[in-house]
């Protein structure tokens, strides 16, 4: 049963290697990346032989962070395991304990445990100063791996059974995208000018004890403890991680379970009280209803929640270090990328809506309609969003000229719009299937997407270069503060207009084949 | 040639269709006429080119050679005209699942800049007569696959157009509603308006149909009238005779025994 699940992976996965070239490159160079930085790690530790404890002990608290991590990811990835979905041996007369050893055995297989386990491997050379530190480094990484592997596996996995309901989406994707910020605001908060924190400061023997009375950091701090001259503290860890295994096994084998009876994913059965937008917006033609829909799909769509808070946290993270770090153009750069974040959610709309797309084409919706309808739902939300960031920015005293800054914030802001406007179509651009992780990500298409992405991100940022000079340069009066405003406001309403039109008319001539390229995406 | 407002030639025509996917063609010169007021069958197996051929001729797939014409507006020149005279309910798109029922359906009749006020009046009745009524205000991401067939017929129909292009519009469909759909239908051909469907069930055309036209690997075996399609046998019968059925239906399976 084992072998049969790893053999079926492998082949699982040289299936949709072959099916998608886009993969098999994305594959080689994270598997060529991760092989270096084992290499890496590798080398790091056996140098650290030869170091004194309180240098070496750092390997603990190091492993430790690589078991949270790894778990971190596994859930940002989307990676409740993706090549071997266990509800797809619903049919089949399995048992979840032994499906649950074939998938366990089947993810340690892959390229990055493999490489991890390489790594923790090298370690035992680390605390090869006895026999004894030794054989407790080797404990250790086979139930490091264990517990890294197993902890992700039933986090990820758990979280998918909980993202299964919309409501648990969104709420997961609040979740993820705040935690995400945690370490963007330490490394702002450490690396501020004055913070002084220095390599020699650490003492890694702390560290690595603090890391080891964490569940992460149990069986890593077994040569520690040995190492130190205390066996019953080494006890006490391996009882503790063996206990720990015991119960993440048994999770394991009930989500499995779990996902073997319950194949389907769940209805909400969601009714909508009242006249929802688009009712109310009939009216307004199909300009209206595009943008009316595109803004209900803010609340209705979880894998919209993803870049709404991921739209929130970057500026927050700007905001945040203009105030640590005294930087105030940092703060003024936040209301720019609030700008490009407007543009980056008109970028990937086509994908978002899949081949229910076709409804436009079959009705006969010109072109500059469905674009003009995006544009304009972006509007409603970040004009207000921008404008609240404004003033947050003015009452904590960081907008020093800052209505010369709005000719620099109205042109990002229209030529941000305007390019996404026309790039979104020329490629439909990317997004999870609906009702799917909001932090999963269709593979294919990727080196077009990352281009267009880029061309979006680029476009504005280029843009703004030459307005952000003249702010500087031009003499501060306030006639010519008027003046570029003005003339901002006219740049940006051009960039839009421009971009809707040329987006418009490429969406008319090219409609079937973008609906065709969508249409593969969903397969 | 007929302009639009015409009242002679056919409602839909196809000349010499084909579409290549890669090296497959998946429609080869395809021909066909689907003459005014009528309720076209378009039956074949699995594979073979319906739901390609209905896409091309609703400007959802663009042929590789050949035009369609909708009530004398060829599709690919004009598609706009082409369109506003025509209702389609695609097989295998998704829908705005997010919207509800009702949302979906004013939607697309905002989309075809309908009054708001006629859609909100159609919609109502469209939903009482599909009983979806009691669901109108459910996402259609929670409805069930024969709720998403019937919605879609909803959008397709809710501008009276003069061709309505349905593809498997009865799958997944129960029997109640398929009778509501089958009288939908015959009410909207015995107005004088077309309707073209496609469909691999062979009683359900046999009993619904008044034209039919075989299909199969991308080419038109027999088509025209039920009766001179059907030649004397049934509608299975021929369909078989005309695909090329295999007779070792079963054998070799004597472990079932």
């Amino acid at each position: 049963m084992v072998g049969l699940i790893v053999r079926l992976r492998w082949r699982v996965w040289s299936g949709l290697v072959r099916r998608n070239t886009a993969l098999l490159v994305a594959t080689i160079i994270g598997a060529v990346f991760a092989l270096g930085l084992t290499l890496l790690a590798v080398g790091a530790l056996v140098v650290l032989r030869a170091t004194p404890i309180e240098l070496r002990s750092g390997v603990v608290a190091a492993f430790a962070l690589v078991t949270f991590g790894w778990t971190a990811l596994s859930v940002l990835g989307g990676a409740a395991e993706s090549t071997l979905d266990p509800s797809r041996f619903a049919l089949l007369p399995v048992r979840p304990g032994e499906l649950a050893r074939g998938l366990l055995a089947a993810t340690l297989t892959g390229v990055p445990p493999v490489l991890l386990t390489v790594a923790t491997l090298s370690s035992v050379i680390t605390w090869s100063q006895s026999l004894a530190t030794a054989v407790a480094a080797l404990v250790a990484a086979a139930l490091g791996v264990l517990t890294t592997v197993l902890l992700a596996r039933v986090v990820a996995t758990g979280l998918g059974g909980i993202m299964r309901t919309r409501a648990g989406r969104a709420i997961s994707a609040v979740a993820i995208s705040v935690l995400a910020l945690v370490p963007a605001m330490s490394g702002i908060y450490f690396g501020r000018p004055g913070a002084g924190v220095e390599l020699t400061d650490i003492d890694a023997v702390r560290l690595a004890e603090a890391a080891g009375w964490t569940p992460v950091g149990w069986a890593w701090s077994l040569p520690l403890h040995v190492a130190l001259g205390r066996p019953m503290r080494a006890v006490v860890a391996a009882t503790l991680v063996l206990v720990l295994l015991t119960l993440l096994w048994w999770l394991y084998v009930r989500l499995i379970g779990r996902a073997l009876t319950t194949s389907l994913t769940s209805v909400g059965g969601s009714r909508v009280r009242g006249r929802g937008l688009i009712l109310r917006w009939a009216g307004l033609g199909p300009v209206g209803v595009i943008a009316a829909r595109r803004l209900a799909m803010w609340r209705r769509d979880s894998r919209l929640v993803a870049i709404a808070v991921q739209s929130v946290i970057m500026p927050g993270i700007l905001i945040g270090q203009a105030v640590v770090t005294d930087l105030q153009w940092t703060a003024l750069f936040a209301l720019v990328m609030l700008a490009v974040f407007a543009g980056l959610q008109v970028l990937n709309d086509l994908a978002f809506d899949g081949t229910a797309w076709a409804l436009h084409i079959v009705t006969g919706a010109p072109g500059w309609q469905d674009r003009l309808g995006r544009v304009a739902a972006a509007l409603v939300l970040f004009v207000p969003a921008m404008t609240i960031l404004y003033a947050v920015l003015a009452s904590l005293g960081l907008l020093t000229g800052g209505e010369r800054w709005l000719a620099c914030v109205l042109v990002a802001l229209g030529a941000s719009l305007g390019s996404a406007s026309y790039v979104g179509s020329l490629f439909p651009g990317n997004a999870p299937p609906p009702g799917g992780s909001p932090f999963a990500s269709t593979t294919g298409m990727g080196a077009e997407a990352a281009l267009s992405g880029m061309a979006a991100f680029a476009i504005p940022m280029l843009v703004v270069v030459p307005v952000g000079v003249a702010t500087f340069v031009l003499p501060d009066t306030g006639a010519l503060t008027a003046a570029l405003v003005v003339a901002g406001l006219l740049a940006g309403c051009s960039f839009v207009i421009a971009g809707v039109v040329a987006g418009g008319q490429r969406l008319d001539r090219r409609g079937p084949e973008l609906l065709e390229q969508l249409r593969r995406a969903e397969r | 040639m007929d302009s639009p407002g015409t009242k002679r030639g056919p409602a839909l025509e196809l000349l010499s269709l084909s579409k290549a996917f890669g090296p497959k063609w998946a429609v080869y010169d395809l021909s066909l006429q689907v003459p005014r007021g009528t309720l076209y069958g378009l039956v074949g197996p699995n594979g073979a080119g319906k739901t390609t051929t209905l896409s091309m001729a609703t400007g959802l797939l663009r042929p590789t050679s050949g035009s369609a014409r909708v009530l004398g507006t060829d599709v690919w020149a004009d598609p706009a005209a082409a369109k506003a005279i025509m209702g389609v309910a695609p097989d295998g798109l998704r829908m705005f699942e997010h919207l509800t029922g009702r949302e979906l359906l004013t939607y697309t009749g905002a989309l075809r800049r309908m009054d708001p006020r006629v859609v909100e009046q159609r919609a109502a009745e469209l939903l009482g007569v599909l009983e979806l009524d009691g669901d109108q205000d459910l996402m259609v991401a929670d409805y069930s696959a024969g709720m998403k067939k019937k919605i879609s017929l909803a959008c397709a129909l809710i501008h009276a157009p003069e061709l309505l292009i349905l593809d498997e519009p009865f799958e997944s469909i129960d029997p109640v509603s398929g009778q509501v759909i089958r009288s939908i239908l015959r009410k909207l051909v015995a107005g004088g308006r077309t309707v073209v469907m496609s469909s691999h069930v062979m009683e359900l055309v046999e009993g619904l149909c008044d034209h039919v036209a075989v299909v199969a690997a991308g080419r038109v075996l027999a088509h025209g009238p039920l009766d001179d399609v059907r030649a004397g046998k049934t509608m299975q019968e021929r369909f078989l005779e005309l695909v090329g059925a295999r007779g070792d239906t079963g054998e070799g399976l004597t472990w079932l025994d």
